[in-house]
C-alpha cells in the first residue's frame, strides 16, 4: 500500500515536470526544484487522485521539501 | 492598521481594456509545455486569454481614452474633477508622474491636485483609502482614482511563471463626497522585508538600464528573463497571501460588526483561480460570491483587477439597492489591504475596448 502511494506521488510529480525523472525509491529534494506553478498543479492532482482536501496553510515548504516529506504529508491527509 | 472613513462613495467605474487579445494556446509552445500540461494549467490556473497593449502603448494612452469616452458619453464633466490619483507600476516616464501627463493631455483645470502612487495588486485599496482621505477637504468633492498598468511590456517572453497570466488594463473610478454617513471600514498592512518578492531589478537608480540589463539568463526552473524584466517569486507570494489575507478579512469583519454572511460580494485581486478558491474555502465564502474569472478572460491586471471584477461581473443596476461589498488587494510591497463598504446607486460600470 505504502509503495503504491509513493509511486503515485512520484508519477504525479513526473507528470508536472517530465524533464526531471523522480524515482519513488529515492528521497529527492523538491524545494528549489519545483516552482509555485508546479506545486499548485501537484496539489490539484493530489487532491483529485487521493480524494483529499489540502488546506491553504498546508501548502508550505516543510511539506514540499522532498519526496519523503510530501509522502508523509499525503499519508497524514489520507488517514 | 484598521481605518474608518465617512462621507465618500463610488459613483462609477470605467474599465479600459486593450482590444488586442493573445491566447495561451498560441504561446504554450514557447514554454515547452506538453499538451497535457497546458490543459492542466488552463483548468487549474486559468491560463487562457489575456489582453495586452501594443509595444508603443503607454498607461496615459489607455487612461486618456477612458476619460474621453466618459466625457463623450455624458457620464463625467472633466471640469468637475478636484483631484486625480494615478496608481501604477509602469509609468510613462520616471519623471514626471503619469498623473501630470494625463492632466496635460486632457487639458484639465489648474485648480486641482495630481498624485502618483507606485502600487500594484493592492493599488485599488490603497488608492481608494487615499481618495477617501482627500475628500475630507472641503475643496475636494470629486476624485478620479486611476489604476493602470502595462506590465506585459516588462514580462520576459520565456517567463512561464508570469507571462501567461499578465494582462494590461486601466480603470477610472469616480469617488464623490456624499452626505451619506455610513461608515467604510478598511485594513492595510505592509511587510517591506518581502520587497523583492515582486520586482523589476533594473530601470531605477539602483541598477540603470543598458545593454547588460537586457541580456536574459535562465533560472533553475527554465525561466528566461533579464534584469529589465518583472521577476516574481511565486512561492513567497503564494505563502504570504494564504497566511495574511484570511486573518485580515476576519479582522475587517470584526471591526465592522458585519457577519461574513451579510456580505453580498467579495471582489478580490485576481492572482489565479486556484489561490482564490483556496482563499474562499479558508474564509468560508460561497464560491458564487467571489468572482475568479478575470485571469482566464483578460489576465491579471495588477491594481486594475478589483475594478475589473466589478465592471465585468456586476451590472450597475445590481447596486440600485445598497450592497455590502468586501474588496481585497494583495501583492507587491508586500502589501495587503481590504475595504468593507456599502455600494449603492452606482451610475456606471462600463467596459471600453481601445
Amino acid at each position: 500500500m505504502e509503495n503504491i502511494v509513493n509511486n503515485k506521488i512520484a508519477e504525479i510529480i513526473n507528470s508536472v515536470r517530465p524533464e526531471i525523472r523522480f524515482n519513488s525509491q529515492q528521497d529527492t529534494e523538491l524545494f528549489g526544484v519545483l516552482d509555485s506553478l508546479d506545486i499548485i498543479l501537484i496539489v490539484e492532482e493530489l487532491e483529485r487522485q487521493f480524494n483529499i482536501s489540502i488546506e491553504a496553510e498546508q501548502i508550505v515548504p516543510e511539506n514540499f521539501a522532498s519526496l519523503r516529506t510530501l509522502e508523509a504529508f499525503v499519508k497524514s491527509c489520507t488517514r | 492598521m484598521n481605518l474608518q472613513f465617512q462621507g465618500a462613495r463610488i459613483n462609477g467605474i470605467q474599465l479600459v481594456l486593450p482590444k488586442r487579445e493573445v491566447s495561451f494556446d498560441s504561446e504554450a509552445s514557447s514554454y515547452n509545455f506538453s499538451l497535457q500540461q497546458s490543459a492542466k494549467l488552463k483548468a487549474v490556473l486559468g491560463f487562457d486569454r489575456r489582453r495586452v497593449v501594443a509595444d508603443d502603448v503607454t498607461c496615459s494612452d489607455l487612461v486618456v481614452a477612458g476619460f474621453e469616452a466618459l466625457s463623450r458619453d455624458g457620464l463625467l464633466d472633466l471640469k468637475s474633477l478636484d483631484a486625480i490619483i494615478v496608481v501604477t507600476q509602469t509609468p510613462d516616464y520616471l519623471i514626471p508622474g503619469t498623473s501630470y501627463v494625463i492632466h496635460g493631455r486632457l487639458g484639465l483645470r489648474q485648480d486641482m491636485l495630481c498624485l502618483d502612487i507606485n502600487q500594484g495588486c493592492a493599488g485599488f485599496v490603497v488608492g481608494l483609502t487615499t481618495a477617501f482621505s482627500l475628500l475630507n477637504q472641503k475643496a475636494i468633492r470629486r476624485v478620479a482614482l486611476v489604476n493602470v498598468d502595462v506590465v506585459s511590456r516588462l514580462v520576459a517572453f520565456g517567463d512561464r511563471n508570469s507571462r501567461p497570466i499578465i494582462g494590461d488594463a486601466a480603470s477610472i473610478t469616480i469617488v464623490d463626497a456624499t452626505s451619506d454617513e455610513s461608515l467604510i471600514y478598511g485594513n492595510i498592512k505592509v511587510d517591506g522585508v518581502g520587497w523583492d518578492a515582486l520586482m523589476v531589478p533594473a530601470g531605477g537608480m539602483k541598477i540603470r538600464p543598458g545593454p547588460q540589463t537586457a541580456i536574459p539568463e535562465i533560472d533553475a526552473n527554465g525561466n528566461s528573463r533579464a534584469l529589465d524584466n518583472l521577476v516574481m517569486r511565486g512561492d513567497a507570494v503564494f505563502n504570504f497571501v494564504m497566511k495574511e489575507v484570511p486573518p485580515m478579512i476576519h479582522s475587517l469583519l470584526k471591526d465592522s460588526g458585519f457577519e461574513l454572511s451579510q456580505v453580498d460580494g467579495f471582489a478580490f485581486h485576481q492572482p489565479n483561480p486556484f489561490m482564490l478558491r483556496k482563499l474562499a474555502e479558508k474564509l468560508g465564502v460561497p464560491l458564487e460570491k467571489m468572482p475568479m474569472d478575470l485571469v482566464s478572460k483578460f489576465g491579471n491586471s495588477s491594481g486594475v483587477s478589483i475594478p475589473a471584477v466589478l465592471c465585468t461581473n456586476f451590472e450597475a443596476s445590481y447596486f440600485e439597492q445598497p450592497r455590502v461589498m468586501c474588496l481585497a488587494g494583495f501583492g507587491v510591497g508586500l502589501t495587503w489591504g481590504s475595504l468593507l463598504m456599502n455600494m449603492s446607486k452606482i451610475s456606471f460600470l462600463n467596459v471600453l475596448e481601445v
